[in-house]
């Protein structure tokens, strides 16, 4: 009698392992090479640089309040800010080419409790060729790029969330 | 579906009232004159891959750009340009990449429409000053000018034409698999028109 319950102990903690650190669909694989640096300040001038974040996982997340699906993402980006504390995992947001006006305007309505940096000339967005807006990637503590968005995704959804949470144990 | 008696004679006295406005409706469409060409969503499908092409009028494109901060000198001369909103997604198991620089756009007398690309809007864009944040922002309402497409993966943007009165088609030329190695998907959409905006009473 004790064997089967054992077996099946190890079957769950071994199924509930890989099912943690499945990847959802609509995140792609990056090979790795170095994310490009940058220093960036919001709305009230607080300047954030990426090295700086080194050491843990980083969500750097691209976006225009003009975009359909950026309105759609970003509740679900504060939600999943809500579940993952900022000791383990760093979210960046970084708005492309817009105004403080506009991103003022627009996340008071959509997502009151995040903060975006500038990119008033667009070119920090420029540089990290996003595939479209929005555009987020997943920058490992070493600060090379492992993972791309497809698209606006529900950053809040289980598969996300637990995916996110078994890249947090990562080793550094 | 069960409607109750209330529904039915809801129904009852609503059902002409719809279909006198819809006569109205088309009367006033017909009398209209110069009906304006709507914005257009013509779509071909082939191998998993969707293409679907809207004309975007000059009162759209108006609205489009300068909403999204663009100085009025940049906003008109894309208003005299030719918008298409192109939509793709790929439902194949391919990587199916997308180079609108080898799309053609054919008259029906086999003529080819210019697209006005990247680099024609950069030397406009340096002449009329326009800053570099709605040089961005141009930019990202534009279709990628090279871009891989995974499965499952939508993708949008604006592809800017040389203004014409003619009908013409699009020829979506998609290169597939990781190396584009893989056969290429031709999608062809006849009958497209650039927009223009409905006649002023």
């Amino acid at each position: 009698m004790k064997l089967p319950v054992i077996i099946l102990a190890l079957l769950f903690v071994t199924t509930s392992a890989v099912a943690d650190g499945v990847r959802p669909p609509g995140l792609m694989p990056l090979d790795g090479r170095m994310a490009p640096a940058f220093k960036l300040a919001d709305m009230d001038g607080k300047t954030t640089d990426l090295v700086q974040l080194r050491g843990q996982w980083v969500l750097v997340h691209f976006w225009a309040s003009w975009c359909g699906p950026c309105r759609r993402e970003m509740p679900t980006l504060q939600r999943m800010r809500e579940q993952i504390p900022v000791t383990d995992m760093a979210m960046v947001l970084v708005n492309t080419a817009e105004t403080d006006e506009e991103v003022f305007s627009f996340l008071g309505v959509v997502a009151p409790d995040l903060e975006s940096l500038m990119d008033a000339d667009g070119q920090v967005t420029a540089k990290w060729r996003p595939r479209g807006l929005p555009s987020s990637f997943l920058v490992d503590p070493k600060g090379r790029l492992r993972y791309i968005a497809l698209g606006g995704r529900q950053w809040d959804s289980p598969a996300y969330l637990r995916f996110l949470r078994h890249l947090t144990l990562e080793q550094p | 579906m069960h409607l109750t008696n209330q529904q039915n004679r809801a129904g009852r006295k609503i059902g002409p009232v719809i279909i006198v406005a819809v006569v109205i409706s088309v009367l006033v469409t017909a009398v209209d004159g110069v009906w304006a060409q709507p914005t257009q969503g013509l779509s071909q499908q082939a191998h998993g891959v969707r293409v679907k092409v809207s004309s975007r009028t000059p009162d759209q494109v108006l609205a489009f750009y300068t909403a999204r901060n663009l100085p009025m000198a940049a906003v008109n001369r894309l208003v005299a340009a030719c918008l298409i909103t192109v939509t793709i997604r790929n439902r194949s198991q391919k990587v199916v990449w997308i180079e609108p620089h080898r799309w053609r756009f054919v008259l029906d007398d086999g003529e080819l429409v210019e697209r006005l690309d990247r680099h024609y809007w950069d030397d406009v864009w340096q002449q009329l000053k326009v800053p570099l944040g709605s040089r961005a922002t141009f930019g990202w309402t534009q279709l990628p000018e090279s871009r891989d497409l995974q499965h499952g993966e939508p993708v949008g943007g604006n592809v800017v034409l040389k203004r014409t009165n003619k009908t013409f088609a699009v020829e979506a030329r998609l290169a597939t698999g990781k190396d584009k190695k893989g056969a290429e998907i031709v999608l062809r959409i006849p009958n497209v028109k650039c927009a223009v905006d409905k006649a002023s009473p």
